[in-house]
């Protein structure tokens, strides 16, 4: 029995060995090395990746990475939380509903950013059309800009949000909200006292999965934000390309990890706190 | 039977005094595929336990979401204390429900709880004061020292005195309570059914309380109705009822029922001897069952004309055993006045 166990275990550790603990490894060991003269790295050891992460540049970057997610997050949420109470009270329809809030993901990530480039553009649909409409006698600038990446990153996050809120507003006892009412809670204010503070768990998790790849997201920043609104994500992608300075690639790329537990802890322990 | 008779006599039932609390006018709720409540009318006296029975689908459970205002009637009014509550919405109307399945607020502690109701509802009620109400009505279900419990900390009793306590610290002009007692298990159930009881007398507020279990409304009720596909079939104290039943629907929903030659008695009110006495209302008949209940013996038996018949004899009674030739007889005083009319239709519980 144990032997069987042991033998089903070896492909999970393999590919988590190679796949992950490697790589990790790798990452660690460039990240405290110097840059080659054409990229790679070479010796001697040092810490000097580490040193320039802390240069206010840099530092900048790193906040403006934070705070854009964090406001993506929050519209997640407020965009997110009525769309899952309405799929949750929706009762016949509740299977197409959740499907069509799936339906983007039947589509390449990259192409459907492209498509908002070509509604945003100067040219595109929106210019077009508010001008056709002589509500603007100029283009709005609409691209390029860090509300453009916002967008995007609402857009392409927005269904893992709504996803797990979705799973624990559906659980609820919709006789406590009922109650709530019957008590002398108005709708609004049995949503303020009864339902909100019960979904925590879900705004928790949707925010912890929405928050983490907006950190490190790259694409949308550098389409929709057009190489001007810098994210961490770029700038690791920079580092590897045309900077050539892999063991500072590496060790932002070590920092955005390190930020993301730090995110994480807070949130678990916000939950104990609450439970 | 009684819902169906002409007009003016449902109406002479239906009067409202000065002593009515809650009153219910030709109040029908009528759904696409069914008809869940169909013109029902009823007046509930102040400080009365009054109790709506029948079984699971016959427009009980409606009636009291129409009351409490979750449901909105399709037609007739209901009018608490002489005013039309029909439009407002259930956190404007002067009622509270006890949920069947309580539903306290998982978030929130054993004294948030109660308060919430409090905090919403009675805005001149200021913080010190809530306390000390929210402090009353705990001491008076037995719930003291548990003010800082979550629910999930709580057994299925303790949760059922919170819903009790969150109601009734709003004073209520009724209280209505959905099936309270169905969650817990028989033994608890008897407990609470008694502390109920106490409980509403105490605070004499006016309860209308909903159960398919015809001996919680027996033994629990004022005054109650029995309903059956949307109608009230008969409304009455619980004796008059039991003993008097209108239609052979309340005669069986009620008890166990025998049809002897044309005849309805109930089978506690049944005699059973090896020798009858002579008289026409002594049948003989074969035993075909013996079943020892603890205090009671039931006996099936099998008369000559073929007709079955149960007798329900204290556990004292000589033991009778299958093949047994006895005689079954009553007194003509304990028949009830109902006739074999065949019109008790599907779902009879006995």
């Amino acid at each position: 029995m144990k032997q069987l166990r042991a033998w089903f275990l070896t492909p999970a550790y393999l590919v988590m060995a190679t796949l992950f603990a490697a790589p990790m490894l790798i990452i660690c060991a460039y990240s405290l090395l110097s840059r080659g003269p054409y990229g790679g790295v070479m010796r001697p050891w040092t810490l000097e990746a580490y040193t320039r992460v802390l240069n206010p540049l840099y530092a900048a970057i790193v906040w403006r990475s934070v705070w854009i997610s964090g406001v993506a997050t929050a519209a997640c949420l407020a965009l997110g939380f009525p769309l899952a109470l309405f799929l949750s009270r929706a009762r016949g329809r509740r299977t197409l509903l959740l499907n069509l809030v799936m339906l983007p993901f039947w589509t390449s990530f990259l192409i459907r950013t492209y498509a908002w480039m070509f509604l945003l553009r100067d040219t595109g649909l929106v210019n077009t059309v508010l001008q056709g409409l002589h509500v603007i006698s100029a283009p709005l600038p609409l691209l390029f800009n860090d509300g453009a990446v916002i967008l995007g990153l609402v857009y392409g996050y927005l269904p893992f949000m709504v996803l797990p809120l979705y799973a624990t507003l559906e659980k609820q006892d919709p006789s406590v909200v009922d109650a709530a009412q019957d008590l002398g809670a108005s709708p609004w204010v049995a949503v303020w006292t009864v339902v909100i503070p019960l979904a925590r768990p879900g705004m928790f998790a949707g925010a912890i999965l929405v928050f983490i790849p907006c950190l490190g997201s790259y694409l949308t920043p550098d389409l929709l934000g057009g190489g001007k609104t810098v994210m961490i994500g770029t700038l690791v992608q920079n580092q590897f390309t045309t900077a050539r300075d892999w063991p500072f690639g590496a060790a932002l790329s070590l920092l955005v990890m390190a930020l993301v537990l730090v995110f994480l802890r807070m949130a678990a322990r916000r939950q104990e706190t609450m439970l | 039977m009684v819902s169906r008779l002409p007009r003016a006599f449902a109406l002479a039932l239906w009067n409202p005094t000065v002593n009515t609390v809650l009153a219910l006018d030709a109040l029908s709720k009528h759904y696409p595929a069914q008809r869940a409540v169909d013109g029902i009318s009823l007046c509930i006296q102040k400080g009365e336990f009054f109790s709506l029975v029948g079984p699971s689908g016959c427009g009980k459970t409606t009636t009291l979401r129409l009351v409490a205002g979750f449901e909105t009637p399709t037609s007739g009014d209901i009018l608490l204390d002489g005013q039309s509550v029909i439009g407002l919405p259930p956190y404007q109307r002067d009622v509270s429900t006890v949920f069947q399945s309580y539903a306290l607020f998982p978030h929130l502690t054993v004294e948030k709880n109660v308060a919430f109701g409090l905090e919403r509802r009675r805005p001149g009620v200021t913080g010190s004061e809530i306390a000390k109400r929210v402090q009353g009505v705990l001491e008076l279900v037995q719930l003291s020292g548990k003010e800082n419990r979550l629910p999930q900390q709580l057994s299925g009793g303790e949760k059922q005195r919170v819903a009790l306590a969150r109601s009734l610290v709003l004073q209520p002009k009724v209280l209505l309570l959905d099936e309270p007692l169905s969650a817990l298990d028989p033994k608890l159930r008897k407990q609470m059914r008694d502390e109920l009881k106490k409980l509403q007398r105490s605070v004499a507020i006016t309860f209308l309380f909903i159960t398919h279990d015809e001996a919680e409304a027996l033994s629990l009720s004022d005054r109650m109705a029995v309903m059956h596909r949307g109608l009230i079939e008969q409304l009455g104290t619980p004796r008059e009822l039991y003993s008097q039943p209108a239609t052979r629907f309340v005669a069986e929903f009620l008890g166990g029922v025998n049809w002897v030659g044309g005849t309805a008695i109930r089978p506690e009110c049944m005699r059973i001897s090896a020798a009858g006495p002579e008289g026409v209302r002594c049948f003989r008949a074969t035993v075909t069952s013996a079943t020892f209940l603890g205090n009671s013996v039931q006996i099936s038996t099998r008369l000559d004309n073929g007709s079955t018949c149960v007798v329900e004899a204290s556990a004292g009674v000589e033991g009778f055993r299958p093949g047994d030739t006895v005689h079954v007889w009553w007194n003509p005083r304990d028949e009830m006045p109902l006739k074999d009319d065949g019109a008790a239709g599907g779902g009879v519980e006995s």
